[in-house]
């Protein structure tokens, strides 16, 4: 886990160009990234695109990325947020699971295409019947691994609420999995 | 208290295990570290670093040609001796110059050439004949030269001679040329004369014979033949 500080001088010279600092940039941001996507959309092959997606949006406005403003983690968080957030308004309606198996095609649960173990299953089909609200703060803390901090810059709340927000989280997914 | 503490237990060993679950394929994670890091590369460094690297080869350039460019000219100014280490810089200004200037200059131009070399054979032929060191016969020779030529000023003078040669004969050709254009300018308005002459003649004859022919109708006398003279 790399500091803010860290990553802010990695962004400087990822800006003046070092390769090196862009593989640093990548395999730090590429894991949590990619888990967070595939949370959101439940399909690998729309998570792996929306993660290339992020590296190639965030290698294009680099030179807009100013330290005064932010730190580098945040920033890049924005810009992936931002992108599902575009993804999504983009997808044409879908149709209904029932109106699908009703025409013979087999409904396999996203969930079950993406975790392999009953249980996690059951924890994020659990995660999915929360507020969209909750679903992204626990996306965020407790899959991508931002931090405190991080996420108050993100959300524009202060930490101490987040720190609130995030232990009724976790109290309330513990009693829907009891 | 103790079933809380298992349960917290039970969160945290499940978004662990969530985590491990979620984590994407080492194979794509490479592939998609190779293609960021590929889009880096051409993208950023080709626009900078090239605009760079080209402009610190073009000052070169430049500075290059203005400092030759700049010594050629002061000692073609200057009408350095042969001795001189600008003498070669001389020798470029002049034959730059020669290209340069119109065909109609190009005989003076020649001439003025052949007076330098002269002046140039009459300047190194004491100095030569006198001492001649290495540095002074070094910078009247040639590299292919140099070699056979360290011992003796001979062939440079031979050389300078030659040259003076050559230029005096280009003068002597383009002087020649001039005069053969000119003549033939004349002959060209010559011809010009004397075809309006004939054709002068024409109408003339033609108006005679007319007129005879017209007098003859009446019964007279020819009064002039309709011969033509050219």
């Amino acid at each position: 886990m790399k500091e803010p500080t860290e990553l802010n001088k990695l962004a400087e010279r990822l800006k003046k160009n070092d390769p090196q600092a862009g593989g640093e940039i990548f395999d730090h941001f590429s894991t949590p990234m990619y888990r967070y996507f595939l949370v959101r959309t439940s399909q690998k092959e729309t998570a792996q695109d929306l993660m290339s997606e992020s590296f190639s949006r965030m290698l294009e406005h680099i030179d807009q990325f100013n330290i005064e403003q932010g730190n580098f983690n945040s920033w890049f968080w924005r810009i992936a947020r931002n992108l599902l957030i575009d993804t999504y308004r983009q997808k044409k309606p879908v149709q209904s699971l029932d109106s699908m198996q009703d025409a013979g095609i087999d409904i396999v649960d996203p969930t079950e295409r993406i975790l392999p173990h009953v249980e996690l299953q059951r924890v994020l089909k659990i995660i999915k019947t929360l507020p969209d609200d909750e679903q992204e703060l626990f996306n965020l803390y407790f899959v991508a691994d931002i931090s405190y901090a991080d996420l108050s810059e993100m959300m524009d709340k202060s930490e101490a609420n987040l720190r609130v927000l995030v232990h009724r989280l976790k109290k309330k997914i513990i009693e829907l999995s009891n | 208290m103790i079933r809380n503490i298992k349960n917290n237990f039970k969160f945290v060993r499940n978004i662990f295990r969530l985590k491990r679950s979620l984590n994407p394929d080492p194979i794509f994670l490479r592939s998609a570290r190779g293609k960021f890091l590929n889009s880096l590369a051409p993208q950023r460094i080709s626009l900078r670093h090239h605009i760079l690297q080209w402009s610190h080869v073009m000052a070169v350039i430049i500075i290059a040609l203005g400092g030759t460019g700049s010594l050629a000219a002061f000692a073609d100014i200057k009408d350095v001796p042969v001795t001189s280490s600008l003498y070669e810089f001389k020798r470029v200004s002049e034959a730059t110059r020669i290209v340069l200037i119109p065909e109609e200059k190009k005989p003076d131009a020649h001439a003025k050439l052949a007076a330098r070399r002269l002046k140039e054979i009459k300047q190194a032929q004491p100095v030569l004949a006198v001492a001649p060191t290495t540095k002074t016969i070094s910078a009247l020779q040639t590299p292919a030269s140099a070699s056979a030529e360290t011992a003796t000023p001979l062939p440079i003078l031979k050389k300078l001679d030659e040259e003076l040669r050559h230029e005096i004969s280009k003068a002597i050709e383009q002087r020649a040329e001039e005069r053969k254009d000119i003549n033939e300018n004349k002959k060209t308005e010559r011809e010009k004369v004397k075809s309006d002459r004939r054709i002068r003649v024409c109408k003339l004859a033609a108006e005679a014979a007319e007129k005879n022919l017209i007098e003859l109708r009446r019964g007279g006398a020819l009064e002039k033949s309709c011969e033509l003279d050219f």
